[in-house]
């Protein structure tokens, strides 16, 4: 008897706390704040996968060169003002790739354009025979680079957007040569291949400074720059996949799906209640126990909600009311004999036990071998269909065990 | 219902059925969807009223290869075609935003093939590793049984029923695809997996009550135990099916256009995991048994 005080006391507590958890403004338990992650599927956004050219790599490893190319990435994409993006380093088959995940995106192309370009600022120079000839001076020896307006300009000519180059001190040597070499004669600047500027050089340059002339918009000016101060890309990449959701189709699946869902439990409960009547609404009771403590865990973890993952959890809830069944069939058989009705429920729990323990334990070694071995929607629903499981063995044999302990130990002192 | 009596009769007959199934999956090779190909799928939606063969003769004016487009709800379609490189598709994007003017974009998915075929990879993968760490999980679980029946054989025909489930399903949703344009996709794979660990959960159910008869009643024929524990066990198999379908009913026939096929083969699967619990999993034990015991005297 004060076990199961204990135990009720126990239930009570957590499905409480469980709850405040769930309240839609999440406290401040661990000072920080609790919300729900949705998906992209359920907020909108996109997703892309980009894959990392590492045929031509210079003195790294693969490994290290994505490494490089995600914090490039995060950082580009921090510039966009995304809220609570996603970069990551992935393997496509035995390629290694970045996925880039952007809720709430609207402008994918302009995200795309500055996303994938690698940055690699080249100077050329020309050779005897009029041969464009790279020069040692990179990217990488500028130290700084801005976006401005020619301030010379006046009068009629438009404004023409400028970009200010400062090398660092091996750069401003390399420049040095480069110009004193080159007096006379063009020097070409070339963005990823492309050219963005070639002026003639007039004369020998020492103060390590230079500009990028004939950008066609400031705002391109800006964003260049900006690449520049970054860094290159170590190695091109390719934008292998991409999957883009509007913010309204992903409402549109939240609705559907949460009224589907809540119809399908209403419809269990009835069904529970009118096949196993006190039994079932004691079943239901833990079931409700079961989804806060369910819901309260993916916010916390946390886990980011997406269909699968809303599918996944709906699975899970089956698989508690399964356990239900399981024992409640069990107390019929064992109501037949002649025993208390106490012994029948202790002994209705005791052997319905293997069951539920090598059925649940199976599906688990599913939902893990799944985690581990799937990406993105897979992952989702292994994910919530694993701790649904976990959570389920709970609820149906400690929760549901303990409601009826006291419900059947009241009726007896009632009948007395 | 003495169903062991007449297992001869639902084994031949799953039997014939599984056999049915596999050879439509060979004969007419399963269509795999953009996420194993690559490919691309559009959504959109028109303010104007339009009809879907508008939609295609519009595409075919500037896209000869084959596409292929689907209602999605008012004025909203699906378009899917193989384009799987970027320009490509910016290409293909901008010609049908010339065509319909008045289109928004809803949903927009391009795959490489390459990340397809991954995905295909680890699907089966997984498939493979869980059956494996099943047989062995059940062959543990049931090692206390008499040693008249081995503990491998509960493993073993329990992971012949799920493929019998897997097939079967995969089978039928196969010939429904057809009619309502299903495609295999990821989320296919992650039905077909849901219905491996329903398919063992039914029937570990069972193979439980038998491993409890054996040993409670020794007294008895392998074939009597298999036969009370399927009658034992059947109101609960049946009531835990109804509860899982008709969840998944709802979601059928309310949830978005995006999750149909899932739930679909969810449901399929689960029916069919009900069914092969009782007329397939022990008739099998219940005949392997009997084989054995005949080997050896």
């Amino acid at each position: 008897m004060r076990n199961n005080i204990i135990s009720i006391i126990l239930i009570l507590v957590l499905t409480v706390f469980s709850l405040s958890v769930i309240y839609p403004k999440g406290p401040d338990y661990f000072s920080r704040e609790i919300k729900t992650h949705l998906g992209l599927d359920l907020q909108g956004g996109v997703q892309l996968i980009y894959q990392i050219d590492t045929s031509n790599l210079r003195n790294i490893t693969p490994q290290k060169a994505q490494q490089q190319t995600v914090d490039l990435i995060t950082r580009r994409v921090d510039n966009l003002g995304v809220s609570e993006p996603k970069v990551q380093g992935t393997k496509i088959g035995s390629d290694y790739g970045v996925l880039v995940e952007m809720p709430g995106i609207e402008d994918i192309e302009g995200a795309k354009t500055l996303i994938g370009k690698t940055a690699q600022l080249k100077f050329y120079e020309l050779s005897g025979e009029g041969k464009e000839t790279p020069t040692d001076l990179t990217g990488s020896d500028v130290k700084s680079a801005a976006a401005g307006t020619d301030e010379s300009a006046t009068g009629f000519q438009s404004v023409s957007p400028i970009i200010y180059l400062e090398f660092t001190k091996d750069g401003t040597n390399k420049f040095a040569e480069i110009t004193k070499r080159n007096v006379g004669k063009p020097l070409i600047t070339k963005l990823d291949d492309q050219t963005i500027n070639q002026a003639t050089v007039q004369t020998q340059i020492d103060g390590g400074k230079a500009q990028i002339e004939g950008i066609s918009s400031l705002k391109e000016a800006k964003e260049t720059a900006q690449l520049i101060n970054e860094g290159a890309l170590p190695a091109p990449v390719k934008l292998v996949s991409q999957n883009y959701i509007g913010a309204s189709l992903g409402r549109d699946a939240i609705e559907k799906s949460l009224i589907a869902g809540l119809i399908g439990l209403l419809l269990v409960a009835i069904f529970m209640i009118l096949y196993y009547r006190g039994l079932g609404l004691a079943a239901i009771f833990a079931l409700l126990i079961y989804a806060s403590i369910a819901g309260a865990l993916f916010k916390l973890i946390p886990v980011t909600l997406t269909l699968s993952g809303i599918a996944g959890f709906i699975f899970s809830i089956g698989i508690a009311v399964d356990a239900n069944i399981l024992v409640f069939e069990r107390f019929k058989e064992e109501r037949q004999k002649d025993i208390p009705i106490t012994q029948a429920l202790e002994n209705s729990f005791s052997r319905a036990w293997p069951s539920i323990r090598d059925s649940n334990i199976s599906s688990l070694i599913t939902a893990t071998v799944l985690f581990y071995l799937s990406t993105g929607t897979v992952k989702g629903f292994a994910l919530t269909l694993g701790i649904g499981i976990v959570v389920s063995m709970f609820t149906a044999i400690f929760v549901t065990r303990n409601i009826l302990r006291l419900v059947i130990k009241n009726k007896k002192l009632a009948q007395q | 219902m003495n169903i062991i009596a007449k297992k001869n009769f639902w084994l031949i007959f799953s039997a014939s059925t599984l056999a049915i199934s596999v050879a439509l999956i060979i004969i007419f090779r399963l269509q795999f969807g953009m996420d194993f190909t690559g490919g691309t799928l559009l959504e959109i939606k028109t303010q104007n009223n339009i009809q879907i063969t508008q939609v295609r003769e519009g595409i075919d004016k500037f896209y000869s290869k084959e596409t292929i487009v689907q209602d999605s709800g008012v004025n909203q379609f699906i378009i899917r075609n193989k384009i799987n490189s970027e320009s490509d598709y910016n290409a293909f994007q901008s010609n049908l935003q010339k065509a319909f003017p008045n289109i928004s974009i809803l949903r927009h998915e391009s795959i490489g093939s390459t990340v397809g075929s991954d995905l295909a990879k680890k699907a089966i993968e997984a498939i493979i590793i869980a059956s494996i760490l099943i047989v062995v999980y059940i062959a543990y679980a049931f090692r206390q049984v008499p040693r008249t029946v081995s503990a491998w054989s509960f493993g073993t025909v329990a992971i012949v029923t799920l493929l019998h489930d897997l097939a079967s399903s995969i089978a039928i949703f196969f010939i429904v695809g057809k009619i309502f344009g299903y495609e295999i996709d990821s989320s296919t794979v992650v039905a077909a997996l849901t219905i491996l660990g329903f398919s063992t959960h039914d029937t570990i159910v069972v193979f439980d009550r038998i491993r409890e008869n054996v040993i409670k009643n020794p007294q008895k024929s392998f074939a009597e135990n298999a036969n009370s524990s399927i009658n034992q066990t059947i109101a609960r198999s049946l009531n835990t099916s109804l509860t899982a379908i008709l969840v998944l009913v709802a979601m059928l026939v309310l949830g978005g256009s995006t999750i149909k096929p899932f739930i679909f083969l969810l449901a399929t699967g689960i029916a069919i995991g009900t069914y092969s619990s009782i007329f397939v999993a022990s008739p099998l034990l219940v005949t392997w048994f009997e084989r054995q015991n005949k080997k050896n005297g």
